[in-house]
Parts: C-alpha cells; structure tokens; sequence
C-alpha cells in the first residue's frame, strides 16, 4: 500500500519539488499551503506522514505541529520539518511543538525520503 | 481462582497498535482483570514499543496472580516487533519461537 | 513537470515575493508596526532563499541570507526600524530583484553595490549600523563580494545543495552488511532510554531500532523491570530501556544518525567496544524506583530470529542468559543522564496552546481561491469568444436578410444569443484582467533610483493598485509609465533645498492613481512640483520652430506642446530622461494602446498627466465608416468629432494638401481612400464626411471618407498573424454581414501624409 505524505508549505516551488520527489519516489501526497489548510487536509486525508515547512502565513509550521498533536485522531502521526532554519533555535521550538524530525532546506531528495522512511513504519 | 483455559476470553487485538492506541488497549486488558485471556494477535500489522509495554505488564500482573494470559495467534508483524525489541516473554511469543 | 518548470515556477514566485516584500517594507516605513508585516517581508525573501538554494543559485542565496538575518533580528525585536535602516532594506529588495532577474535571465549585476549593502546589513544585523553612505561614494572595497562569495551563509550552516531529481540514491539500503566477520567490522554498545515525550512526538523505538539493524548485526536486551503492574502503568509512559550490541563495518556517526531525530527525547549513548559486563548484569539501566515483581524472568532466546537483523548473520546473535536475581544498577553513573519523564507538563503547554490557537484559526479569513492558467490557453478562449461574437452577428444579419416571416421566437432566440454572447465576452475579458499593482510597484523602485540620482526627496502614493485591466495594457503600460515618473521627478519636484526656500516640504510628493471611468482606466501621475514652466517651455518651442515667435497660445497649449516630437526641455541630458526619450514618444505609445493623454499644470503646485486606456484591447469602439467602396472601422478613442464639410471650409495649401477650417483653425485635411492608394485623385471633400482625430504631437487631423455606417464594438484580428502587416491598417475585423473590414491605424495614416510643412501646420493650427 502506498505511503500517504501531507505537506504544507507556502512555496508553489518547494510544494512541486515535494510533488515530484515524493511521487518518483512512490508515494502519494496530499498537500496544503500553510497550517490551516494543514489542518483541513489532515483531517479529509488521514496521512501517514507529515512534512511542514516552519514560516507561512495564517497559521506557521509551530502552531500547526501544536494542533495535529493535540488532535486525538491524529496526534501519533510523524511530523518532519523542512525548513531552512539550521540553527538549534528553530529547531528546538519545532521539536518543543512535537516535531518528530526535520530536514534541511533545500533538501536531497535521497535524504527527505530517507528521512520520511525512517519515521513511518 | 484458578486457570480455565476453555472459559478464556478472547481480546482480539486491532491492526494498528501505535501511540493512539495503548491507552485503549489499556482498558481493554484492566477490563479482563481476574480473568483469563487469550490474546489474538493475527492481524496485527504494526505495534509500537508502548502497546508492547502494556502487554508485557499485563503478562507479568496475571502470573502474579496466577491467571493465564496468552498470546494464542500472532502475525508475523508482532512477532518481528518482539524479537526486534528484545521481547522474549513467553506468554506473548509462541511456544516455537521462544523454544 | 520537470525541474525547468519548476524554476519557472520559482521565478514565478519570486516575482509575487518580491512584490510582498517592497510593499511590505513600504508600508512599515509609513508606519505600519503590525508584526504581521514585519513576518511577511522575512517569508518572503526567506521564500526566495530556500528556492533559491534548491536551484543552486548560490549569488541570490548568499545575499538573500544576510538580508534574511538582518529582517530576523527586526522580527524578533532585536533590531528597531529606522529610515535609514529601510532605506537599507529597500535597496537590498532592488539588488534582490535584480539577482533573481540575472539567474534568470543571466546576465551580470553590479557586484560593487551588493557588497556595500551587505555590509550595510550585516552592520545593522550586529548592531553596529554604518553612517548611511551616498551609494556611488564608498566604490566596493571588494573584499568579499556578497554575491561572489557565499561566505556569509557558510557562518550560519546554511548550504546550498543543489537539487537534482536524479539524486535518488539507495544509501539506506546499502546499510546491511555485505561480508559477514570480514575485515574492518567492529562493535559498539549502544545504550537507549527513551522518554515518554519520545513517543508522544511521533517517534518510535521500533522504528529505531528497525533502523539501527540496518546498520549493522544486533543483540538487544530490553529492561522490562522498571515496567510497573499493569493497574499501575501509564499506557503511554515509557518503561523500557535497551541495551544493544552492534556489529557494523561502519562507524560510531552511522550509528548516531539513527537517533538524530530521536536523541533529544532520550538518554541515547554509544561506547565503541563491547560491554559484556553490562549485558550480563540484569539492570542494565534501572531506575532508582521498586522493581516490579519478577515471577520469572525473561529469557532472552532468539535463536529463530524472523527479522531480517539477524538472518543475515544468525550466528552473531547469541543467547544472553539473564540472572534471576535482580541486582542494583551496574554501572550507577549510566542513570545520571535520564531525565524524568516530562509528559504532564508537555500536555499543560499542549493544551494552553490549544485555547490560544482556536481563537487564531476563527480570526484568519479564509484566502480567495485561485487557480494558475497558461495564458495560451486564456487567449485561445478569447479568440473563440471573438469567432461567436462575429458568428452571431452574421446569424443575426442573415435573418435580418431573410426576413424570415419576422417570427418573434427567431428574434427573441436571437436577442438572448446576443445577451449571452455579450456576457461570456466580458467574463472571458474579465480572466485576463489583473490589477495595475505590480506595474505601480515597480515604479516604487524607479522613484527611488531617481531620487537618489537627482538627490531629491521623493514620496510616492499609490490609489487604486487593484484596479483592474486587460494583461496585454498592464505589460504595455510599464515604459510609458517609467518615462512619465522619471521626467516627473527629474523636472517636475523641485530640490529639497529650493522646497524648503519656497515653503514647502523638503519631500516632494508623488502620487500615482489608477481607476475605472466610463469604461476605460484612467492613470494619473500628479507632483506637488513647480509645475510647466510655461516660459520656457514656449522659448523653446520657438527655438525649436515648432510654433511662430508671435503665436498666441492657452496656457494648455502650450503645457501639451511637450507632446510634441523632438520638444525637450531638459537643458542638458542627464542620465535620467535624457535617454532620448521625449514626452512625445510616451504620447506614441499610449495612443498605440488606444489611449489618450493629457496634462494640466499650476505653477508652483505641480502637474498632473492624465492617461486614459482601454479595459482591453481584444475588443474596440469602432467608427465604420466607408472609404472608396471599402469598409473601414476607426478606432472612437481617435474621433474627437465629425463634420460635415462646407465648399468655403476647404482651402487649398500648396498641390496637393487641403485644410479645413474647423471655427477658428485650420486643420489638414487627409484623404483616407488616396493615401491607402484606394483611388489616385483626390476626393471632393464636400461629398464626404470629415473626421476629426487627435494625433501624436497634439495637433489634430481631419481624415476623410465618404461615409460614416456607424458605431461597433469590434473584435480584433490581427493581420500580421493571418496575412501580413499592411502601412496605415492597424488589424481587421469581420462584421456582422461576413465581410472583413480594415481597423484603420489612425496615426500611420497621419505620419504618412505628413512628410513636410510640419512646423507651418501648427503654426497655422495655433495661430488660426
């Protein structure tokens, strides 16, 4: 059975290179361009994995990792973090939010896929 | 109390046991207390290390209480799982794999 | 989609985030202090980084990165907005503009000025903001130019990997080990104790440890003894700890990259070497509290191991005989790094961010939906729209022909088609409609660069940025616009220093306004400057020969008179509007959209110029007229009236050239159907109808024809894309009856029978 990928970034050019990957690499996805539109597709998609990116508008990357896991159906879901924050700051509010794990923008496709494979079963 | 093994119930246990379901399945097996199980694992697909937590207390509570508690039909996936964290208990793993 | 679509799409996007981010930056330096704005200028070139970086543009994330830094410390208080700081930032936005452009366009960009910005940034970034310099006066020092060198970015960990789809590589599942025992293998012990936060994250000790036999052969222990009875036991709390013995070929790195996502929720430790001390005692990582009653113990036997771990190499694994007894912890200093489990207060945070979050999500309106269409596509619809328009037309005119017995439900059919077809015209107009609000914010920069130029102080004030119009005018109408705001600023806005001197603020004011009126769009570029100097103004003109030394012009006139070809007053040719480029050129180019143009001055208060434009120019009023048995249409923004001439209007002037009397001037008089070559002799005016038209240099013409068949909406084809272009013929149209008539272009017709006697003409029309 195909994987499931939700993700939310605000980029038209980051969510097609996500499209892409993900697809060549045989997954589906689903996606949406901040964290309330996250939040509304999570809820129609059921996913396996979630990827975000931190800064958009509405509602950023922080607030909407909050609300997945404080949602009974989805809290138990992995969530990455594809940001270009590098630095431990950013890094630390994400985890402290719930993030499972994060990748660095601009990502390889090799390591997001690498990294998606390392948090789903 | 004394072990009856035709009067055990039977707790099938549900494909996905991750994060979202260890709380549940807590319940489930408190529901049981001062009862034999039988434990039915075959459609277990994925279990995560917390509902592994809860099944091995429970195993460990009804031998304190001499109660049986037994994994009667596991699929493949749980038994990797136990093997994989080191989970060598006999009452959730068969018989054969244990030795 | 492949990865030239997607930079395609990039630089799309780039487009809108530069847009933000000069609006953005424009409204906090009027004052705007919404936090909101200050965090949409930093996602938008933020934005622009991480594309950027995706594509290895590494000049544009190099700059954008120390320009992100420096709108960091603005997002977190660190650092206070000031003018000069926005000056700063504003620029930066232009040099980010013109970066994007050149990775896109190639193309090389003034490296001396990005330089000098960064360190301007940098400067403010630290703290430590440098005296704002006149941008030519501190010429590159060229230590590390911010664009040639991604130095700056290196400082923060920021590297750019290029992305390739052909990336794709297996390294995860080269992971398991080839030669089993061969040379270079070696063991590590690895000690885990998650927390329960671990799992209330999404991770998952089975996935870790899934994973970390992928790097090499395991033997895990798990300590079950800290789990508490089962009425006692928090469901997702996290009890068990391991103990794992790895064999690898790799090295300690591989084995902590498996925990990387994992290590802040847990106590994780690697010691090369196996510790076969610690997996022979029985708590390996206990914890100080009571041991759980231990019926019997575990026995650790995996001697038919299913997991692909061990099949690889099932000798490895050997069974572990657990002691019975439990003993106190082995190694007592492996305890101090667990944590207490955190769960209670993670949840406490989770839930008080729950209330605040509710109340964020209800108060954020829901954005337009939108798609993104290929303007092909847009612009196939239109010309179809365009075959229904001239289809019903001949539909409706061939059962005016027919008279099909007058059958009212023919007519009433006919009457809805025509209602219809009007309204899928227009909405089809409307898709290709866009508000003018990239075009004026591009001029924010024009202003800027000019100001500096000329070392005025320059405000601009933009209206109606959303007004919309036909896409085709928005692309056209950024020259004209970007001559009219330079000669504004250049000539019009007076130095901050004569401002002052005259009472008026040292900033002079710019405002730029768009609207709807009567069916076209109306732009206005008004100053607060000096206004036309009329004197000077008329001296050259006269100097010029274009109007008589004794001519008695209006104060309008002589204000349009900068329409006039080859009229400039600059006195000498700065950088600025000296291009060559006179009022007379924009003039040109607004009546090629079908506009027209116009100034009023006051002195001393400034000038406002006028231009009004089509909505679209897929469609045109039209004027049919008939010329020599040929059906002409011309464009009714031309026509200012038309006339009927009389024998004692018409005077000859010279052989071949007629003028007419209109009231109190004398105006050419053309002859359409002779200078198309429809027929060789000259028409007798008198059985015609005269046309009145404005035409590039303020003066006007009358174009004959013999007949006027009345006004249109037409549809334009263009001829140049269906046959080839022809002198004096701006396109064709079909009409109603199936017949194809020639949209008349008005000012080729005018040029062609100019030719000489130009100055004579406007004497004559100014002095009449």
């Amino acid at each position: 059975m195909k994987k499931k990928v939700l993700t939310v970034d605000d980029s038209r050019t980051i969510r097609n290179m996500l499209l892409v990957t993900l697809t060549n690499a045989g997954f589906e996805t689903v996606q949406a361009e901040d964290g309330i539109e996250g939040l509304e597709v999570l809820e129609e998609s059921n996913p396996d994995v979630i990827v975000t990116d931190i800064n958009m508008p509405r509602l950023d990357g922080f607030g909407f990792i909050e609300g997945v896991r404080q949602n009974e159906r989805f809290r138990a879901i992995p969530i990455l973090v594809l940001t270009t924050e590098s630095d431990a700051e950013k890094k630390n509010r994400a985890r402290e939010a719930g993030a499972t794990g994060w990748i660095v923008k601009p990502f390889d496709p090799s390591k997001l896929i690498a990294a998606i494979e390392r948090v789903t079963a | 109390m004394s072990s009856n093994d035709a009067a055990a119930k039977i707790l099938k246990l549900p494909e996905v046991l991750d994060l979202n379901a260890a709380s549940r399945l807590h319940e489930q097996v408190l529901a049981h207390k001062g009862e034999d199980i039988d434990i039915d694992a075959s459609e277990v697909t994925r279990v995560g290390a917390q509902c592994v937590q809860v099944l091995l207390a429970a195993a460990k509570s009804w031998r304190a209480e001499e109660q049986s508690l037994t994994v009667r039909q596991a699929s493949d996936a749980f038994i990797k799982t136990l093997q994989l964290l080191g989970i060598s208990d006999e009452a959730l793993l068969p018989k054969e794999i244990l030795k | 989609m492949d990865m030239n679509e997607i930079k395609e799409i990039f630089f799309q996007e780039c487009e809108e985030q530069l847009a933000e981010l000069e609006s953005g930056l424009l409204r906090i330096n009027d004052g705007d202090s919404d936090p909101e704005t200050v965090n949409a200028v930093f996602r938008a070139v933020h934005s622009i980084k991480g594309g950027a970086g995706a594509f290895g543009l590494d000049e544009l994330v190099a700059f954008a990165h120390v320009f992100e830094t420096t709108l960091d410390c603005v997002r977190s208080n660190k650092l206070q907005t000031s003018s000069d700081l926005l000056k700063v930032m504003l620029k930066s936005a232009d040099v980010l503009a013109d970066l994007t452009a050149a990775s896109r366009d190639g193309g090389s960009i003034d490296k001396s000025r990005t330089s000098v910005l960064v360190k301007e940034l940098e400067a403010f970034a630290k703290g430590t903001p440098l005296p704002v310099a006149a941008p030519a006066a501190e010429p590159a020092k060229q230590e590390a130019p911010a664009a040639a060198a991604p130095e700056p970015a290196e400082d923060s960990g920021f590297q750019p990997v290029p992305f390739s789809f052909d990336d794709f590589g297996d390294e995860d599942d080269a992971a398991s080990p080839v030669e089993a025992g061969g040379g270079g293998r070696s063991v590590f012990t690895v000690r885990f104790k998650p927390r329960s936060d671990l799992y209330a994250k999404g991770n998952e000790a089975v996935l870790l440890l899934r994973d970390l036999a992928k790097v090499g052969d395991l033997q895990v222990r798990c300590e079950t003894d800290t789990l508490p009875p089962i009425d006692q036991l928090d469901p997702e709390g996290a009890y068990f700890s391991w103990l794992i013995r790895v064999e690898t070929d790799k090295d300690e790195d591989a084995i902590r990259h498996v925990f990387e996502f994992a290590e802040w929720d847990c106590m994780f430790e690697v010691t090369p070497g196996a510790d076969e001390e610690a997996f022979a005692a029985q708590t390996v990582l206990g914890e100080d509290q009571p041991m759980a009653p231990v019926p019997f113990d575990l026995s650790m036997l995996d001697d038919e191991p299913a997991m692909p771990v061990a099949a690889a190499e099932p000798a490895v694994v050997v069974s572990m005989p657990a002691p019975a007894v439990a003993e106190p912890a082995a190694n007592p200093a492996e305890d101090a790094p667990l944590a207490p489990p955190s769960l209670p207060r993670a949840e406490k945070a989770i839930a008080a961010e729950a209330e605040k979050k509710d109340a964020t999500v209800a108060a954020v309106p829901a954005a337009p939906q939108t798609i993104r269409v290929d303007l092909d596509r847009v612009d196939r619809l239109i010309n179809l729209v365009g075959e229904l328009v001239i289809n019903q037309a001949m539909l409706a005119q061939s059962v005016v022909e027919n008279e099909t017995g007058g059958s009212s439900a023919i007519n009433l059919g006919l009457e809805e088609l025509q209602q219809l077809t009007r309204e899928i015209q227009d909405s089809v107009m409307a898709i290709r409609a866009q508000p003018v609000k990239p075009v004026f914010q591009r001029m924010g920069r024009i202003v800027r660069e000019i100001a500096d130029m000329t070392g005025k102080n320059v405000r601009l004030v933009t209206e109606g940025e959303n007004t919309e119009v036909d896409k085709t005018v928005i692309d056209k109408l950024a020259e004209p616009l970007t001559h009219m705001i330079r000669n504004a600023v250049d000539h019009g806005l007076e130095t901050p220093e004569k401002r002052l001197a005259l009472g008026k603020n040292a900033e002079g004011v710019l405002r730029l306004t768009a609207k709807h009126r009567s069916g076209r769009i109306v732009i206005e570029i008004a100053d607060d400057g000096a206004g036309i100097n009329r004197e000077r103004v008329r001296s050259k003109a006269i100097e010029n020969g274009l109007i008589a030394p004794d001519s008695n012009l209006s104060d309008e006139e002589i204000d349009n008179l900068i329409f006039h070809p080859g009229f400039s007053t600059a006195e000498k040719l700065s950088d600025i509007s000296g291009r060559g480029v006179g009022m007379d050129v924009v003039k040109r180019s607004i009546q090629q959209l079908g506009g027209r143009i116009s100034i009023t001055s006051k002195p001393g208060k400034g000038s406002v110029f006028t231009m009004s434009l089509p909505l679209t120019l897929a469609v045109l009023d039209g004027m049919v007229v008939t010329v020599a048995n040929q059906t002409l249409v011309v464009p009714l923004t031309a026509i200012v009236e038309t006339l009927q001439p009389e024998k004692k209007d018409i005077h000859a002037f010279g052989p071949t050239q007629r003028l007419i009397a209109i009231r109190d001037t004398f105006c050419p008089l053309i002859d359409v159907g002779h200078i198309l070559n429809f027929r060789p002799d000259l028409a007798n005016p008198i059985d015609g109808v005269a046309l009145l038209v404005e035409s590039e240099g303020g003066g006007q013409r009358a174009l004959m024809v013999d007949a006027i068949q009345g006004q249109r909406q037409v549809v334009i084809k263009s001829l140049e894309a269906n046959y080839t272009n022809v002198p004096g013929i701006a396109a064709a149209t079909i009409l109603g009856d199936g017949r194809v008539a020639l949209i008349l272009d008005v000012d080729a017709v005018v040029t062609a029978s100019r030719g000489h006697a130009l100055s004579s003409e406007m004497t004559l029309s100014a002095t009449g």
